[in-house]
C-alpha cells in the first residue's frame, strides 16, 4: 500500500470511529429517509387524488344533459397538474404553485390549490426533502468531516511527519480531498439512490434526467468537499477550521439564496394580486364589448360576411359568434397581462441567478428543481397549456353554438356527443433537451465554482509546503 | 469589571474573523430592513388597491339604490350586484418577520356568487421560486443567522483556555472564572443585539405608522433578547464542561442545527403526517358535480339576458341562489374537514415548537408581528362568516322576490374584524426560564472550578 493510500485508509478509519460524526451522519441518513418517505407518500397521493379527480369529473361533464354550450363552457373543465415522480427527488416549488387551472369561458383564471395554503408549519429554512437533505444538511455533516482534516494533523504535529516522510503537499490535498470525497459519496450516495429507487416506484422516471440529476449533485458536493479541505489546510486549529467552515456554510448555504430571493423580489417586484386583477378588469373594460359598446360595429362587420342586412338573416348564431369575438378580445388581454407577469417572473429568475456567483447553491437548485419537474418553467408551462386548452374547449363550445345556434342562440341546447368530444387536459412536460437547453448557465456556473474550488484547494497545498517545511 | 468588559470587547474587535462574522450580521440586517420595508409597502398599497375598490362598489351600489327609476327588471338584481371587499389589517411589523405574510390572502371580494372554496381564489401571484427559498427578515436573522454568528463569537469562552493551558492561570490566580466569564459574554452579547436593535429602529424610523407599532416592537426585540441570551447561555454551559475549543465549537454548531434545522423539519413532516388535509381536488370535484346536478342553463351566470320581464330574472337569480346553497351544502363537510384539519394542524405545530427554543421564538416573534399561520386563519375564518352572513343577507331578498332599497344599505353586514393581540408571555418565560436555568447551571460549574 502506498502512503497516500495509506493516508486516506487512516483517515476514513478515524471518521469510522468518531462517534461525532457516525451521529451526525445517521441523523442525516434518517432524515433523508424521512424526506423521501413524506415525499413519497405526499406525490402518491395527489397523483391518486388527481386520477379520481378526472374520472369523476369526467363523469360529470358527460352526464350534464342537454344544456347550452355557453353553459357548458361557463361551468367547463378543470385542469390538474401532474407530479413527475422526480418530485419524490425534490417536489421544488410544489408546495407554492397552484395545481389546479379552472378553464372557465370569458376568465383566465390562476392556479389555485396550494399545498402551502393547507399548512400551517413554514420552516426557518427552508422545505423539508430529500434536496434539502443533500442541499443543506450534507454540506454541513461535509464540514464537520473535512474541518479536522487537515487541522488536526497540525495540531497533533502529524502534518510536519507526513510531509517529512516524502509525501508531496499536492498528494497529501489529493490524498484529503479522496477520503473526505469518499465519506461524502458514500453517504450521499446512498442517500441519492435509495431516493432513486423511491422515485421509481412512484412512477416511470427518465434515467437520463435522474444521471443528470445526480451528477449536478455530484458536482455540488465536490465543490463543498473542495473548500472544506482547502479551509481546514489554511486553519490554524480544527476549532478554527470548523467555525470558518459553519460561517461560510452559513453564508452560502442559508443566506445567499434567500438574499438572492429578497433582492429579486426587491428588484423585479410581481404586481400585488390587487393591482393585477384591476389592471385585467381595467384592460378588458377598455376594449370594444361586442355584447356592448362594440355590438353594432360587430353585428356590421357579421352581416357584411355573410352578406345578409339584418341579424335574423345570419345562418349562424349571432350570440355563437358575439361570444367568441368576446373570447379573442378578452385573450389579447390576458396575453399582454399574463405575459407581462411572466416577464416579471423571468427577470427574477434573472436576479437570483447571479446569486449563484456568490453561492453554488441557487444554481444546484435551479438545476435540480428543474430535472424534477417541478421548478417555475415546469408551472409556468402547465398553467399556459391550462390556457391553451381552456381557449380550445372555449371555442369549441362556441363553434357548436354557432353552427347549430343560428335563430335559437343561447336557447339553442346541445347534447353528450358535444361533451364527449371535448377531450380532457393533459400536460405535457417539456423535454429533456428543452430543460437542458435552459439550464445552461447554471451548468457554467456550478463547473466554475468546481473549477475554483479544486483550483483553491491545489492552491492551499503550495502553501502548506512553503509554511510546514 | 467595565475595565474588563473594554478589554474583551477590543480583543474581539481585532479578531477578524470575529468581525468577518460580524460583517455579515451587519450585511444580512441590511438587507433585512430594505426587504422588509419592501414587503410592507407591497402590503400597503395592495391594501390601498383593495379599499380603492371597496369605496367604487360602495359608490356604485349607493348611486344604483339611490335611483328612483331603476326598473324593477334591474333592481331585482342589486344583491347580485353587490360587492363587498374584506381587507385584513395590516400587520403591525411585517417589515420584522414577515412569517405568512407573503403567502396568505390579506384581501378578497364577495359576492352572491362567491362561494367558501373561491373566496381566495385569486390571490398568490407571488413568484413560488422565491417562497420556496424564503427571504431575508430581521426574524430571520434572529432566529437563525445571530445564534450562530454568536456561537462563532464565544465558542472558545473558556475551552480555549483550557486548550492553551491558560485556565489554570486564571483559576490560580483569580479563584472563581465567573466574572471573567461574565465579562467575556456581555461584549460579545452586545456586538450581536445592538445591530438587531439598530435595525429595529431604522425600520420603525422608515416604516408606517400603526398604532400599536413601538410597543410591538418592544416585545419583539426582547423575544429576540431572551433567544439570544439563551444561545448565550448556552455557550456558557457548553464552555463549563470540560472539553476543548474544537469540542465546544461542534457542539452548539450540532446543537444550533438540531434546534434550527433538523427538529423543526422533523415536527413538519409529523405535523404534515398526523393531520393531513383533505383533498382540494376532491373539494373541486363534488362542488362541480352538484353544480351540474342543480342547473342545465346558462341564465346561472348571465341572469341580465336570461329574460328582460321582472319575473323571468327574479326565476332565473332564484334558480342561482338555489344551484349556490346545494353547491355550499354539498362542499360544507369537506370544508369543515380542512377546518378541523388545519386547526389540529396548528395545535401540533404548537405543542412540538415548544421542543425547539428556535421555534419557540419563530413563533412568538410572528405572533408579535401578526404575520402568523393563527392570525392568518383568523382572517381566513372571518371571511368565510362573513360570507355566510352576506349570501344570508343578499338570498332574503331573492327569496321574498323583494327589491333592496336605500334604506336597506345599512343593514348589510359588516366585517370588523382585528387579530387578537397577544404578547407571547408563555413563549418569553419559556426562552428566560432556559436562559436562566442555563446561566446558573454554568455559573455553578464554573464557581466550583478546580483544574487538575
Amino acid at each position: 500500500m502506498n502512503i497516500l493510500a495509506a493516508i486516506i485508509a487512516k483517515d476514513v478509519r478515524e471518521l469510522r470511529r468518531d462517534r461525532r460524526v457516525v451521529v451526525m451522519a445517521l441523523l442525516v441518513l434518517a432524515l433523508g429517509m424521512t424526506a423521501l418517505a413524506t415525499s413519497f407518500v405526499r406525490i402518491s397521493a395527489h397523483e391518486a387524488d388527481r386520477a379520481a379527480t378526472i374520472a369523476a369529473d369526467r363523469e360529470t361533464w358527460e352526464g350534464q344533459g342537454a344544456r347550452n354550450p355557453h353553459s357548458a363552457a361557463h361551468f367547463s373543465k378543470w385542469a390538474f397538474k401532474p407530479l413527475t415522480a422526480e418530485a419524490v427527488l425534490d417536489p421544488g416549488i410544489a408546495a407554492y404553485a397552484g395545481s389546479a387551472v379552472w378553464m372557465e369561458a370569458h376568465n383566465r383564471n390562476p392556479a389555485v390549490a396550494r399545498p402551502i395554503d393547507d399548512q400551517t408549519v413554514i420552516l426557518p429554512s427552508g422545505d423539508f426533502s430529500l434536496a434539502w437533505v443533500l442541499q443543506v444538511l450534507m454540506p454541513l455533516l461535509v464540514a464537520v468531516i473535512a474541518a479536522s482534516s487537515v487541522a488536526r494533523e497540525r495540531e497533533r504535529g502529524t502534518l510536519r511527519l507526513m510531509l517529512a516522510s516524502g509525501v508531496s503537499a499536492a498528494g497529501l490535498v489529493r490524498a484529503k480531498l479522496a477520503s473526505v470525497g469518499a465519506v461524502t459519496l458514500l453517504l450521499g450516495g446512498a442517500i441519492s439512490v435509495i431516493g432513486a429507487a423511491a422515485a421509481a416506484k412512484a412512477g416511470p422516471i427518465d434515467p437520463a434526467r435522474l444521471a443528470v440529476w445526480l451528477l449536478a449533485y455530484g458536482v455540488f458536493l465536490a465543490i463543498v468537499v473542495a473548500v472544506a479541505v482547502a479551509v481546514s489546510l489554511r486553519a490554524r486549529s480544527s476549532g478554527q477550521a470548523l467555525m470558518v467552515l459553519a460561517g461560510l456554510w452559513l453564508f452560502a448555504i442559508i443566506l445567499i439564496p434567500r438574499a438572492g430571493a429578497s433582492v429579486a423580489e426587491y428588484a423585479a417586484p410581481a404586481p400585488t394580486s390587487e393591482r393585477f386583477w384591476a389592471d385585467v378588469a381595467a384592460a378588458k373594460a377598455a376594449y370594444p364589448n361586442p355584447f356592448d359598446a362594440g355590438m353594432e360595429a360587430f353585428g356590421a362587420k357579421v352581416m357584411a360576411q355573410y352578406g345578409v342586412t339584418r341579424l335574423e338573416d345570419l345562418p349562424v348564431s349571432f350570440g355563437g359568434l358575439q361570444l367568441e369575438e368576446d373570447e379573442r378580445l378578452g385573450n389579447q388581454v390576458y396575453d399582454a397581462q399574463f405575459g407581462a407577469l411572466f416577464g416579471v417572473y423571468e427577470r427574477q429568475r434573472g436576479w437570483l441567478r447571479w446569486a449563484s456567483l456568490a453561492s453554488p447553491l441557487p444554481a444546484l437548485q435551479n438545476i435540480s428543481m428543474a430535472l424534477s419537474g417541478t421548478d417555475m418553467p415546469h408551472q409556468i408551462a402547465f398553467q399556459q397549456q391550462a390556457e391553451a386548452r381552456r381557449r380550445a374547449v372555449v371555442t369549441q363550445l362556441n363553434t357548436d353554438l354557432i353552427k347549430n345556434g343560428a335563430g335559437k342562440d343561447f336557447d339553442y341546447l346541445a347534447g353528450p356527443q358535444l361533451w364527449a368530444e371535448v377531450e380532457d387536459f393533459a400536460f405535457a412536460p417539456p423535454s429533456l433537451g428543452a430543460t437542458l437547453a435552459g439550464l445552461w448557465r447554471e451548468a457554467l456556473i456550478l463547473l466554475g465554482w468546481l473549477a475554483v474550488a479544486v483550483m483553491v484547494a491545489l492552491r492551499s497545498a503550495r502553501q502548506l509546503s512553503g509554511s510546514e517545511q | 469589571m467595565l475595565r474588563l468588559i473594554a478589554l474583551e470587547l477590543r480583543i474581539v474587535l481585532r479578531d477578524r474573523a470575529a468581525v468577518g462574522l460580524l460583517a455579515v450580521l451587519a450585511g444580512a440586517l441590511a438587507l433585512a430592513c430594505v426587504s422588509g420595508g419592501g414587503l410592507m409597502q407591497s402590503q400597503i398599497e395592495g391594501r390601498a388597491a383593495a379599499q380603492t375598490r371597496q369605496t367604487e362598489a360602495a359608490d356604485q351600489m349607493r348611486e344604483r339604490l339611490a335611483n328612483a327609476e331603476l326598473p324593477p327588471e334591474d333592481a331585482i338584481l342589486t344583491p347580485y350586484r353587490l360587492r363587498q371587499v374584506l381587507i385584513a389589517p395590516l400587520p403591525v411589523l411585517a417589515d420584522f418577520s414577515s412569517g405568512r405574510a407573503p403567502i396568505d390572502p390579506y384581501t378578497t371580494t364577495v359576492s352572491m356568487r362567491t362561494s367558501r372554496d373561491t373566496l381566495f381564489q385569486r390571490s398568490g401571484l407571488e413568484n413560488p421560486e422565491l417562497l420556496v427559498r424564503g427571504g431575508i427578515d430581521l426574524g430571520f436573522v434572529v432566529v437563525v443567522l445571530a445564534p450562530l454568528v454568536l456561537i462563532g463569537l464565544l465558542y472558545g469562552l473558556f475551552a480555549a483556555d483550557r486548550d492553551s493551558g491558560v485556565a489554570r492561570l486564571i483559576v490560580a490566580q483569580a479563584g472563581s472564572p465567573v466574572r471573567l466569564i461574565g465579562a467575556r459574554i456581555l461584549p460579545r452579547l452586545a456586538l450581536v443585539l445592538l445591530p438587531i436593535a439598530a435595525a429595529v429602529l431604522a425600520q420603525l424610523a422608515t416604516g408606517p405608522d400603526i398604532a400599536g407599532r413601538w410597543q410591538a416592537a418592544g416585545v419583539w426585540l426582547l423575544v429576540a433578547s431572551l433567544f439570544l441570551l439563551f444561545w448565550a447561555a448556552c455557550g456558557a454551559w457548553i464552555n463549563s464542561l470540560d472539553i476543548g475549543a474544537e469540542t465546544a465549537a461542534f457542539t452548539l454548531v450540532a446543537l444550533w442545527a438540531l434546534l434550527t434545522l433538523v427538529l423543526p423539519a422533523a415536527f413538519s413532516a409529523m405535523v404534515q403526517a398526523s393531520n393531513p388535509p383533505p383533498s382540494r381536488f376532491e373539494q373541486i370535484a363534488a362542488a362541480r358535480a352538484t353544480e351540474v346536478a342543480s342547473t342545465e342553463a346558462y341564465e346561472n351566470d348571465h341572469p341580465e339576458i336570461a329574460s328582460g320581464e321582472f319575473e323571468g330574472r327574479l326565476a332565473s337569480i332564484r334558480k342561482t341562489w338555489d344551484v349556490a346553497q346545494k353547491v355550499e351544502a354539498a362542499t360544507a363537510p369537506i370544508d369543515r374537514r380542512f377546518a378541523t384539519q388545519l386547526a389540529a394542524q396548528q395545535r401540533v405545530a404548537e405543542a412540538l415548537s415548544w421542543a425547539s427554543p428556535a421555534l419557540i421564538a419563530k413563533r412568538a416573534l410572528e405572533q408579535t408581528a401578526g404575520t402568523d399561520p393563527a392570525t392568518g386563519q383568523g382572517f381566513r375564518a372571518e371571511s368565510e362568516a362573513y360570507l355566510a352572513a352576506f349570501r344570508d343577507f343578499g338570498g332574503d331578498f331573492v327569496e321574498r322576490g323583494a327589491i333592496m332599497q336605500s334604506a336597506d344599505a345599512a343593514r348589510i353586514p359588516r366585517i370588523s374584524w382585528s387579530p387578537g393581540g397577544s404578547l407571547a408571555w408563555q413563549a418569553m418565560a419559556a426562552l428566560a426560564a432556559l436562559a436562566a436555568g442555563l446561566l446558573l447551571l454554568a455559573a455553578r460549574r464554573f464557581a466550583r472550578l478546580t483544574l487538575a
